[in-house]
């Protein structure tokens, strides 16, 4: 009997956060069971958290590290600024991509060199440069947002587009590319030598740095890919709405740092794991997507949300190994 | 103190039974404390001890339990139990809060001094806190300092006293559970804390004292129970027993706690040399060492003893000096030293030697990631696994696989960990910061044989350590440091503990 209870407690701790997914996922079913689970909504859904999911990715990098980046936000909106003037100006796509990026990735190697070099905590750090990415951008764009024919048609079109993978399968692009970004992050986590010394990083950082890993080194790196990952995800926003506004990327970071938190309830040592952001991004795309669809107010469905990702990590922390 | 074992005692716990998923660890125990006496409860990890305290202290329910207290049946965790009996657990982990004040330290969770209920009364809580300090002889330690900045030992010993301290003056502890409390202690803060135990069981305290120190048993306690696989084992008067006894009764076993001999000649090749070396906590220290030799580094605690082996390894940088290995001069830093060969032991298992939430492969494998990869970007699992084994086996690590989390496994087997880590790939030099602490005595003696071993297979160990017992059986020289000055070099051959001990205090010669 004991044994049944200490079994039933185990599945609960690992997969309650999957369970309390498919309960959502049945939820909404029940309520619009002509549109919900049809597979048009949910390459809808795919594409709605494209842009979230590529952030989480790459945050989940540096948080496995121990750290985290709130300037996520207000970087993919500079990267998204910095590619729209360039093609403002007339430069070509591929540039305006290689700037964007270029943007992001020497934001990342502002916030690691910060944190990991100067020693100062995450939250500070990153939370000077999400104001400085932010003037940046203001400044940048003048302020305004870019529009019209400044960005070509091509750009939008991408970003709506899709490609049919066989007959009645259309994959939207940007689902395509958080495809990537996933199998990106989930082979730097689980196989490159880099992701297997961060996660020593993060569990224990003075024992690695005795053991000899170069711990500075792999969180500044953490914070490079992270700046990557947001130059990506603000090259979608920017594609997705044909437009780019200073501001239009600063609600991916605090929904990126909660689709990590409910994931890390999904792992043994509670440790931030790829597939458990996958699925707190989810949870989130799916309330989101659902809570529309039943035509709750936008704002109540903030505060549902809110009340979701604590009671997933209440649960979680409530189920927690008593031995611990 | 009570020979007579009929007196009521002060409580009396029997038919103990606890399992976990069906796995018996504790099976039927019966253990009797009375009022004035030190019982050292011993047994090997495993044995039983750690389950029996949490029992006592409420954080893990017995299957089942029957409870007296003063010849009066009362439930375990009743309020009526806590009524009569009230126990302070002083645990070995030291959980100290560096950023408060040694003065808040010890009255943490008590109430402070204050003015007008509201502001905390600085001055008063300074003195207060000094009187509990002077009173326990710990008189070295100023109230006001940060906790975090103490040496290890002085932040246990800060932390007994807080323990000691009574709550609000109401309510004295009548019986005092330490565990392990001597683990990072030296021989002056063990006597310190041996003479305030003794001092509260005349008072008539009762004090249960875990501890895996044989020598600290004979010392101090009157009565020990020893625990086998979750069973009494023995349960006797300490001067009724042989140190022999003991150990038999422990491990089951005749075990004869020798320090195994060196097998082989030793060379004259030299393999470590250091040169003049400086910083914060080393002045001028120069010395070398032979393939194959065992070198102790002996001191009191903040002599320089750990900082000496954090230099050597590139952890600490130097002001001025050079380490040759092999002859060659080394820029040392940390993974250039794992990769030419020198392995390092730091000295806290739990924060500065395992990733606590990493599994036994993660653990052993650590410094060695990058070179068995493929490419130097992707983690060779299988040749990861493979010499995992190979080196665990070696060193007889228990596990219930290579994939168990290190948190899981008793302090013996995950000092075995940091071993089977070290000797991954035959090392050079092997720099160990007491490798023998928190781990029973059969974990020690193997701990003992593989150091000889690797020392016949021809590597130099370095080896700080506060036993000075296994200083002088293991090592061929033992370096004496004082304050960061290297103050002596002396032979093992003919040396004594006293004498050791008081060249350490520099009283030599």
């Amino acid at each position: 009997m004991q044994l049944n209870v200490e079994m039933l407690k185990t599945v609960f701790r690992k997969y309650g956060t999957f369970i309390g997914f498919l309960l959502i996922v049945v939820f909404f079913w029940m309520q619009r069971p002509d549109t919900f689970m049809t597979s048009r909504n949910w390459l809808n859904i795919t594409q709605q958290i494209s842009i979230l999911c590529v952030i989480s990715f790459t945050m989940t990098i540096v948080m496995v590290g121990g750290d985290f980046d709130l300037s996520v936000g207000s970087m993919a909106s500079l990267a998204g600024i910095v590619a729209s003037v360039l093609l403002q100006n007339g430069a070509s796509i591929w540039l305006a991509l290689l700037g964007a990026i270029v943007t992001g990735m020497l934001g990342g190697l502002m916030n690691g060199f910060l944190v990991a070099y100067l020693k100062l905590s995450a939250f500070v750090a990153t939370l000077g440069t999400l104001t400085i990415f932010g003037g940046l951008a203001l400044l940048t764009s003048d302020g305004k947002t870019i529009f019209g024919r400044a960005i070509p048609d091509s750009v939008g079109e991408f970003g709506r587009g899709s490609i049919t993978l066989w007959d009645g399968f259309e994959l939207p692009n940007l689902t395509m590319i958080a495809t990537v970004i996933f199998t990106f992050v989930g082979v730097i986590l689980k196989h490159s030598v880099f992701g297997r010394q961060l996660y020593a990083v993060g569990g224990n950082a003075e024992a690695s740095m005795l053991a000899g890993i170069p711990v500075s080194r792999l969180r500044l790196w953490a914070f490079i890919i992270n700046g990557f990952g947001a130059a990506v995800a603000g090259l979608m926003l920017v594609s997705r709405l044909s437009s780019a506004n200073p501001t239009q990327g600063s609600g991916l970071m605090l929904n990126a740092i909660a689709a990590v938190f409910v994931g890390m309830t999904m792992s043994d040592e509670g440790e931030p794991n790829l597939f458990g952001t996958l699925t707190g991004v989810l949870i989130l795309g799916v309330l989101s997507n659902g809570l529309t669809q039943i035509k709750i107010d936008t704002y109540v469905q903030q505060i549902i949300t809110g009340g979701i990702i604590i009671g997933a990590v209440m649960f979680s922390s409530l189920t927690q190994h008593q031995g611990k | 103190m009570s020979d007579n074992l009929t007196d009521t005692p002060l409580l009396k716990l029997t038919n103990v039974k606890k399992s976990y998923s069906g796995i018996s660890v504790i099976n039927n125990i019966s253990l009797s404390l009375f009022a004035g006496e030190i019982h050292a409860l011993v047994g090997e990890n495993g044995a039983g001890k750690s389950t029996l305290i949490k029992i006592l202290s409420g954080s893990v329910k017995a299957d089942s339990v029957s409870c007296e207290v003063e010849g009066e049946p009362v439930k375990l965790e009743s309020v009526r139990f806590a009524e009569k009996l009230s126990i302070r657990f002083i645990h070995q982990e030291l959980n100290a809060i560096p950023h408060l004040s040694v003065a808040e330290f010890i009255f943490l969770g008590k109430r402070l001094p204050s003015r007008l209920k509201i502001l905390v009364n600085w001055k008063n809580l300074n003195n207060n806190a000094q009187t509990v300090l002077n009173k326990f002889g710990v008189n070295h330690i100023n109230p006001k300092k940060t906790v975090g900045r103490l040496s290890i030992g002085d932040k246990m010993l800060v932390k007994l006293c807080g323990a000691f301290v009574a709550e609000d003056h109401k309510k004295e502890a009548r019986l005092y559970v330490l565990d392990e409390p001597t683990a990072s202690l030296n021989s002056t803060e063990v006597s310190r804390l041996f003479s305030l135990l003794k001092r509260l069981a005349n008072d008539g305290r009762a004090i249960l004292y875990v501890s895996h120190r044989i020598n600290e048993i004979f010392e101090l306690a009157n009565r020990v129970t020893v625990l086998r696989d979750g069973e009494v084992e023995l349960k006797k008067l300490i001067r009724h027993l042989s140190v022999s006894d003991l150990l038999e009764a422990m491990t089951g076993r005749q075990v004869v706690q020798t320090f195994p001999k060196r097998q082989t000649f030793l060379s004259n090749e030299i393999v470590l040399q250091a040169k003049n070396l400086r910083n914060n906590s080393l002045k001028n220290i120069s010395f070398e060492v032979k393939c194959g030799e065992v070198l102790g580094i002996a001191g009191l605690s903040g002599s320089g003893r750990s900082e000496l082996l954090r230099a050597l390894m590139g952890c600490d940088s130097l002001d001025t000096g050079h380490v040759f290995l092999n002859g060659k001069n080394i820029k040392s830093s940390i993974s250039t030293m794992w990769k030419s060969g020198v392995a390092y032991i730091p000295e806290e298992r739990r924060t500065q030697g395992l990733v606590m939430n990493q599994t036994v492969t993660t653990n052993t494998a650590l410094p060695f990631i990058r070179q068995s990869s493929l490419f130097n970007i992707f983690v060779n699992f299988s040749a990861l696994r493979r010499q995992t084994k190979a080196t665990t086996t070696s060193v007889k690590l228990r596990t219930l696989g290579l994939n168990q989390m290190v948190w899981q496994l008793s302090g013996g087997n995950q000092q075995k960990i940091l071993f089977a880590r070290s000797l991954w790939s035959e090392p050079q030099v092997l720099l160990l910061d007491e490798p023998t602490r928190g781990v029973d005595v059969g974990a020690k003696q193997e701990i003992y044989e593989i150091i000889r071993s690797v020392s016949d297979r021809g590597t130099a160990v370095l080896m700080v350590s506060s036993e000075l017992r296994e200083l002088i059986g293991l090592c061929d020289k033992i370096l004496v440091l004082k304050k960061g000055k290297l103050e002596d070099i002396v032979d093992t051959l003919d040396l004594t503990e006293q004498k050791l001990l008081s060249s350490c205090y520099g009283q030599s010669k």
